[in-house]
Parts: C-alpha cells; structure tokens; sequence
C-alpha cells in the first residue's frame, strides 16, 4: 500500500542520512517534492506515480550534494567528520540500526511471531542435542574408560545361544594371572533387592550396596574423598558415599562409626572406612555402599562357592594394559576357558566363549538379562535427532517464511533506495543485518526458553540435566552459531532477491506475489502440515498400541504372583515348601518354573513327531507340580501333569502342549503324540492347555511344550490380595528355613510383564510433546503468514465489503486458499505416515489395526488447527472498516 | 533544448526576472520557466534550488518561510534592492549583446521580435 508520508520520510531519511546537505535545504527539497505531487495529482497522475518522477527528478543524492556543496563552500567550513572513514561507517550502521528498529517496531505482531518461532525451534533442538550428549558421555569419566570392558559369557547348547553376565568368583583373579595383557579385574555383586541399614535409631531401606574387591579403585575412577582403596579387603567394613554420610551422620564425620547394616545374608555391623563422590548420573551402576568380597566369604554357609567356577554371582570387569588390542586377548578365550571349564563343559555339551564389552558402550547397547541397571537404546538417539532435526527445519522454514513476505511488504522502501542511489552491496547489507538482529533477539528468547523448560523436560526423560554454560560450552557456541545461520538464510532471500530488482518492478508490487515465490511459500506450509500431520498420526498409533498391550489378556492370571529367583537349590523339596507355604493362609498356590517370565530366549526346544528332519520345534518351558493352577491356565484337553514323578522310571515323560502347537503341527488328536530328539524318556503329550502369553506381545505365541521337571529358577507363588506384605514375610521365613543362605530375591510377575512396555511408554510420552511442539511452530507460522495474507489483499476486502460482501463470505474467501494447502498436505502425509507407522507395528506380533479412524482423525485435527489460525485473521479483516482500507491507496 | 552553456548562463537573469514579478516558491519558479519556455526548458530542483541558495549569498534575493494549506512550510524568494539594482545591470548586459548578434545576423532579425520576451 503506497503512503506518501511514509515513502517521504524514508525518501528524506536517506537524503539526510549523508549528512552533506543541510536540514533546511532538505526541507525545501521535501516541500519541492510535496508540490510537484500535488501538481500531478491534480493532473490525474496517481500519488504513487507522481512521488517516483519527482524524486527520480530531484535525482540521485551524489548530484544534488555536488551542486549544493559548490555553493556552500564559501559558507560551511569542511565538516572533519566527513572525511572519518570510521565514523561515517559507524553513521552507516547505526542507520542500519534504526530502521531494523523502525521496522520492528511497525511491524510488531510479525516480529514477534517469527522470533518466537525460531526461538521454539532452536530451544528444542539444543534441548535434543543436550540429552543426546549426555546419553553418549556415560562411563566416560574413567581415566581408564578406554581399556576398561565387562565380560560377557555366551553359552550354546543345541544351537540355542544365550548370555549372560554373571560369573563365577574364580574368574576375575584368573584372568589376571594367566593374560598379561590384563592388568587388572574386578568383581562386582549386588544383593539384588534394598538392604536396611539402621544407625541408632533411624533405619532406613537402601538400594545401591555392593560387594566388591580392593581392585575396584584401580579399574573405575571414582573418587575417595576421606578412606583408602585397601579398606576393602577387610570384612564387616564399608565404603559409602557423600549423600549417605550426610544423611546418616549430618556433618559428624562417620569414619570409623559403625552402622547396621541387613541384607539378605544377614544383618551385621560394618565400620565405615571411607567416603567416596557420589557417583554421577552417567554411570551405568551407581553404588551407595561398597563393602569388601571378603564380608561376603564370612557370612555364607558354604564358602566353597567362592571357590567353585560353577557358582555364578559377580559382574566382573577387566581392564586391558595399555597398548593392547581386543582381539588379540579375544584369541586367549578359548583356551583359558578349555583350561578351567573345559571338562565340564563337553560333559554337559555346552560350549562357551568369552566377550568383552567396552564400558562405554554398555548404556546404548546392552540388553542382556540381569544388567545392574536399565539400559537405554541408540536407536532412540537416532529417533530423537531426527525429530529435533526436524523441528528445527520447521521452524527455521517458518522464519524465513515470514521474513521473506514482510520484505515484500517493504518492496517500496527498496524502491527508494535505489532511486536515491544505495549501492546494492548497502541493500544487502541492510536486510542481513536485519535478520541477524532479529534471530539474534530469537537466541535470547530461546536462551530463556531452555532454562524454563528444562525442568518439564527431565521430567520426561526422567534425566536430571543442568546446562552449565561453562561446562557445555561448545554447544553453546553451536546453538548461538545455527541462530546466526538461520538469521543469514533467511535475510539472504530478500537482500538477493529483492535488490536485484528494478524501481518500476517493485512500483508494481509484484514483488514478492509473483507467482514462483507464492507457489514456494505454499510448498513450505504444506511441508510443515506434512510433519505435523504424521506426527499427530504416529503419536495416536502409539497410544493405542501401548494401550492395547496392557489391556490384553495375558491367558495367564499375572497379578498376586510372587516370583522366586532361586538357582535351583530349592529342587526336589519344593513340594515340602509348597505344604509349608499353604499352611499360611494368605498363600494360595506354589509352583515354579525353570524360564523367567516374560521369556528372553529359550534354552532348548522339541521337534514335534512328523517333523523329524525339519527345523520345526516347539519351545520348551519345564514346570514344576501345580503350576497351571498356580497361573490360572486352563486345561482345555486331557489330563494335567502328575504330582510327583521319577524320570526314570517310565518309558515316556507327560507333557502338555498349547492349542498353538496343535495348530501347528496339524495333530488332529494331539494326545499320545511324542517328540523327538533331546531330552530322555521320551515326551508324550498328555493334555493341551489354552494358549498364554509367556512372552512380550511383541512375539506370537508360538508353539509351547510344558514338561516336568525338579530344577527351577523361578519359584511361582500365588498369594491373596490382602496383607501383602505379611504374606510376603512368611514366605521368606519360610524360604530362609528351606534353603538357608540363599537370599530371597523376588518380584512380582505383573510388574515383569509391564516393564517390557516401559521404552515404549517413555517413547510415547516425547512422541506426543514433539507433536506438539511442531504443532505450535507450524500454527506459529500460519498465524504470520495468513495475516500477511491479509493485509496484501486489504484494499480487494474494502471493496468487496462495500459492494455488500458478508463478513462470513470473506472469512471463507480468506481461509479457502490454507484449508485446501492443508487438504494437500493431509493426502500427501496419509501414506507415509502409514508406512512409517506399519513399519513400526510390523515389531508387535500382536498389534492395533491401522484404520481409516486414526488418519481421520489427525487430518481432522490438523484442519481445525489451521481453520482456528486462520480465521483469527480472516475474521479481523473481515470485520475493520472498509473505509479505512480503502483509503490506503 | 539549449545548450547547456546557454541554460547555465540564462538561469540568473531568468530567475531574477521572475522574482520581479513577485514572491515565488521553487516548485512554482520551475512550472512558469516550463510554461514560458513552452515546454522547452526543464529545471531540475537540483539546479534550482543551489542557484537560489548562491543569490541568497550574494544578497540579491531574499528568502522566508510560509505556512502552506497542505502540509509543511514553503520557502518562498523575493528580490532585495540589490537585487533588483542586479537585475537591471542583467537586462542592460543582455540586450547589449543581443544588439550585437542582431546586427551579427543581418537584417530580417528585428528588435521587434524580442517582444517575445516579456
């Protein structure tokens, strides 16, 4: 919209700017201008026409100075200043400075819209970068991080390979002796469960004690503030850390205090003879208490365990001389193992091998049973950075959206310029500035947006993460680097762009509505609704699947059921246990199983009669007496397993199959049919039970043998709701007369099933705030762009509403253009989303339809989101007087 | 269009004779040569208004600011009693040198024909 007053102003400024013409000459030139319009005006020109010929006649600055200046010499002395270099750059910038101001503040709404916008975008992105660094930094405050791994065993019998990560004692001081190129091991046990540790009076559940040998010091780099390493070679001594010794002992000094001090093998005292730090959030095991291996020798029943290599208890973990590869250590293996196991071994036909893990790698990578800790999950990392890359795209389109459609706005201050004769390098540099000012201000705002959302944003990723600016100062400088990229793109656009252009082309306005660059911005709007869209879509998908899976029938009755960890010992008196236990009225049932549910991997399988030479097999789970009644399987064929049973001494052994091995192996009558290979006597199928989950949705249930058996690792106790606790004392009474000296480890088997889905559900959770989040920027950006929109077509709304247009029929007209870019948008995301979305569920054997409804549902959504943006300005447009619009012109 | 060295040289004597006439503003002073010169002399605002500025020095004109119907203030030139005493020095000048060429150019050129020039 052409104003005179303001192209005059602009007109002056830049004529003023140069300093070589005195103000009053300036006003006549002002006031010659102003007539020469008037005059034209009167003649029928239009004022915008008539504002161009006069100042194109006025001419150039350069010119007009020359005249003036030959007339001025005989009048004002030389101004120094002119000739300053340095300040008449410094009059340059600083009227840079204060027409990026002048523009700001005309167009205030747009400005802030597009700083904040940017801002969002660059705060989440450092917020991403920040967690990922921190995921990557675990276990690397060691000195010796780089030579430090934990051994890893895998077993193999029959071509079923397991892992595991706890061994014997024997191992760790082996290890040191035979291979030179291990300087030093360390073992690593924790009582799995809280130990009470009580001082006077208070008394307290503890979590984080472990046992562990003098060498602990050596291998891990954690601090001692007060104590020596070699305390932990005596027994009933401790090593605790700083937050313990302030809680316990306040600011006394708790060396050489004693506390006490009760855990599974029993309660002792222990004299404290050390403090350490406290260990930082990214370690994969975090220890509160370190107590010596040899506190452990004195309290078990049979010390013999510390000898056996078939007694598995420790995590151990070596650290390598330095100098010295892996693989070449990797070689030793086998033979080292052949030297102390080997025998064994070829009895029980299991073969087994060594591996080491670098402990930085443990955090992102490992997923073994009985990890110390909860491990996370690289592929998150790399989710995560995706949708921060993302976001930040999104809001960086957004910025240099907006911009590029306000400096269309500005087409007729470029205008003059150029007439009055600014360089283009002057134009460039004008709107670079610019948008350097305004992404500079985004870095602020994002600035304070970081320390407001970090708190909300720990609380999602259950982290505790702190920016200390000196501590993280290259991705401070990185974030700071990426807003003045951002404000350098963006301002690129129009400086290029726009001062390349003739006066008479921006006269005509068609600046910036030409019809590439419209079609460029609309591309972007759909792009950003394509993101949003799919991400509304993943979000839901998510939700419903999570919801599904902890809806679903298990097939077997989870709740109230105690699980036993137990390493056997139990065997063949678990029948005697069991009528101990029902004695106690809270209990209900007691059986036990030799698979921890839900199941990891199997340990051996059975091929099905009729399959013999296929690779066929059925998984195999040996059970103890009462176990469908402990669970609440039904029997849906034949008969249940006997009570008691001797292996030797029948031809066959019972067995119980599921309806998906029925299914299956096609057995139309499945009772009497037997499997082959493996196990002695023979299996025969006695009775078929309903199909259970036993393992993660995620597998199908595949066909399942039960067979009987006396070793156990789980212990299955079925208990009342009531007097939980109670209950669960009696059993440990109970299991404490039974097998003494084996700690009472438990869980409950509902909780099992749950902890599966917990990667899933924290997935969920930042899903949906990256959803909103894109949301946000994407309205952001609409918000901006439709009142652009708007404000171009002010004067085409004036007139229709005085020809009688409806408010409602110019909102339509206004919104029609976006709801169909967003229609666009939705058709075009639909089946990527599907794909993406498919592609995930394809990991759940058990899983959600992807219906018509979700999809629906997020496009509906993204069109109200849009229809609401939009009509905000729609509306107001609709509704401002028709005469002031008008009257622009 | 004349020559430059011509429109350089005449633009004094031009607008002191204008100014005779009474009080002007730049932008008028720039209309009444386009009328007269009937459409043949431009003057740009940029050699104007330095040439009043320079006879502004030289006291031969006099300048004052008038609030105008639409807008801000006019500068507005009239003659001094120098410049006036100037003019008529100019119009002695000129004329003698325009004897001159008449006389230069032969007959068939009268002074008559000056009456053009007002």
């Amino acid at each position: 919209m052409f104003n005179l007053e303001t192209a005059l102003s602009t007109w002056r400024h830049y004529f003023a700017q140069r300093r070589g013409i005195q103000k009053e000459d300036l006003d006549e030139l002002e006031r010659h201008v102003r007539d020469h319009v008037r005059y034209a005006v009167e003649q029928g020109n239009s004022e915008e026409e008539a504002f161009w010929e006069a100042v194109r006649e006025v001419g150039d600055y350069d010119g007009a100075e020359e005249e003036y200046r030959k007339v001025y010499w005989g009048k004002v002395k030389r101004n120094r200043l002119f000739n300053n270099e340095l300040s008449w750059r410094v009059a340059m910038l600083k009227s840079y400075f204060t027409i990026a101001v002048r523009n700001l503040q005309r167009q205030q709404t747009h400005a802030l819209i597009n700083i904040a916008g940017l801002a969002l975008g660059l705060a989440v992105c450092f917020l991403i970068t920040l967690f990922v660094y921190d995921e990557l930094s675990y276990d690397r405050f060691h000195e010796k991080a780089d030579r430090i791994y934990r051994v890893v065993e895998s077993y193999t019998h029959n071509d079923i390979s397991r892992q595991n990560l706890i061994h014997s004692a024997p191992l760790a001081p082996a290890l040191v002796n035979d291979l030179p190129e291990i300087e030093s091991a360390v073992r690593l046990s924790n009582r799995w469960g809280e130990v009470l540790v009580s001082r006077d009076t208070e008394a307290f559940y503890e979590d984080g004690f472990f046992f562990t040998d003098t060498s602990f010091f050596d291998v891990f780099t954690f601090p001692l503030v007060q104590g020596s390493p070699s305390s932990l070679a005596k027994p009933f001594t401790v090593i605790i850390t700083e937050s313990v010794a302030e809680k316990y002992f306040g600011d006394e000094d708790p060396v050489g205090q004693k506390v006490e001090i009760k855990g599974s093998w029993g309660t002792y005292e222990y004299e404290i003879t050390g403090i350490a730090r406290d260990v930082p959030h990214n370690s994969h095991f975090h220890f509160q208490f370190l107590t010596s291996l040899e506190t452990l020798r004195a309290t078990r029943p049979k010390p013999e365990h510390m000898e056996s290599w078939w007694y598995v208890e420790y995590y151990t973990y070596v650290l390598l001389q330095p100098g010295h590869q892996v693989e070449d250590l990797q070689a030793k293996f086998p033979a080292f193992i052949s030297k102390y196991k080997g025998e064994r071994l070829k009895q029980i036909d299991v073969h087994s091998a060594y591996e080491l893990q670098p402990i930085a790698d443990i955090h992102l990578y490992s997923h073994l049973e009985r990890e110390i800790e909860p491990n996370s999950d690289a592929r998150y990392l790399y989710i995560f950075s995706v949708l921060a890359l993302l976001i930040l795209a999104v809001a960086c389109i957004n910025y240099m959206n907006l911009s590029t459609a306000r400096s269309a706005m500005r087409a007729s201050e470029v205008g003059v310029r150029k007439v009055v004769g600014a360089h283009r390098t002057q134009l460039i540099r004008q709107f670079l500035f610019e948008s350097l000012v305004l992404s500079g201000m985004a870095l602020v705002l994002a600035f304070l947006l970081i320390a407001l959302l970090l708190p909300l944003f720990n609380h999602l990723t259950g982290k505790s993460l702190s920016v200390t600016y000196l501590g993280h100062g290259d991705l401070v400088l990185g974030l700071i680097g990426a807003g003045l990229f951002v404000g350098l793109l963006a301002g690129s656009y129009p400086a290029l762009f726009l001062s390349r252009f003739q006066p008479v082309h921006v006269l005509k306005g068609l600046l910036g509505m030409g019809p590439a660059s419209t079609l460029f911005r609309k591309g972007l709007v759909v792009f950003q609704f394509i993101i949003s869209i799919g991400l509304v879509v993943g979000t839901i998908v998510i939700q419903r699947q999570l919801t599904y899976m902890q809806n679903k029938q298990l097939g077997l009755h989870a709740e109230q059921v105690v699980v036993i960890n137990t390493h056997g010992e139990i065997g063949r008196r678990l029948p005697a246990f069991r009528s101990d236990l029902l004695k106690y009225p809270g209990i209900l049932n007691v059986s036990a199983s030799d698979q921890a549910f839900p199941v990891r991997e199997f340990v051996m399988g059975l091929r099905p009669e009729g399959f013999e030479e296929t690779d066929v097999q059925a998984k195999l789970i040996n059970v103890a007496p009462h176990f469908l009644e402990t669970l609440d399987i039904p029997l849906l064929q034949g008969d249940n397993l006997p009570e008691m049973y001797e292996p030797a001494e029948r031809e066959y052994q019972p067995v119980l199959v599921n309806e998906a091995a029925v299914k299956q192996f096609g057995w139309d009558d499945p009772i009497g049919k037997t499997f082959t290979c493996c196990v002695a006597p023979t299996p025969r199928v006695v009775g078929v039970v309903s199909d259970f989950h036993y393992q993660s949705l995620k597998e199908e249930i595949a066909p399942l043998v039960l067979m009987p058996t006396w070793w156990s690792q789980q212990v299955l106790v079925r208990i009342r709701a009531e007097n939980i606790f109670a209950t669960l004392d009696q059993i440990e009474d109970a299991w404490a007369a039974f097998v003494p000296g084996e700690p009472f480890e438990y869980t409950f088997l509902d909780s099992r099933f749950e902890q599966i889905y917990q990667a899933e559900e924290r997935f969920m959770q930042i899903f949906g705030a990256f959803s909103f989040l894109a949301i946000i920027l994407v309205c952001l950006g609409l918000f901006g762009l439709a009142a652009f929109m708007a404000e171009r077509r002010t004067k085409e709304i004036g007139i229709r509403k005085v020809l009688g247009a409806s408010a409602p029929s110019i909102v339509t007209l206004l919104s029609k253009d976006f709801l169909k870019l967003v229609l666009i948008a939705f058709v075009l995301a639909a089946p990527l989303a599907y794909l993406a979305m498919s592609r995930w569920l394809e990991d759940f054997a058990y899983r959600i339809e992807l219906g018509p409804g979700i999809f629906l549902l997020a496009g509906g959504l993204a069109l109200l989101i849009a229809l609401a943006t939009v009509s905000y300005q729609a509306v107001k447009a609709a509704l401002a007087d028709p005469v002031k619009s008008l009257r622009y012109e | 269009m004349f020559s430059k060295n011509l429109v350089a040289a005449s633009i004094q004597p031009l607008l002191l004779s204008l100014l005779a006439e009474g009080e002007m503003y730049g932008y008028e002073i720039i209309q009444r040569i386009h009328e007269l010169s009937g459409g043949k002399m431009r003057w740009t605002a940029s050699k104007l208004y330095p040439m009043l500025h320079h006879l502004e020095n030289e006291r031969l004109v006099e300048a004052f600011w008038q609030p105008s119907e639409s807008g801000p203030d006019r500068k507005y030139y009239r003659l001094t009693a120098k410049g006036i005493k100037a003019l008529d020095a100019t119009k002695r000048d000129w004329l003698e040198l325009n004897a001159m060429l008449a006389r230069l150019w032969g007959p068939g050129y009268t002074l008559s024909d000056l009456s053009m020039v007002r």
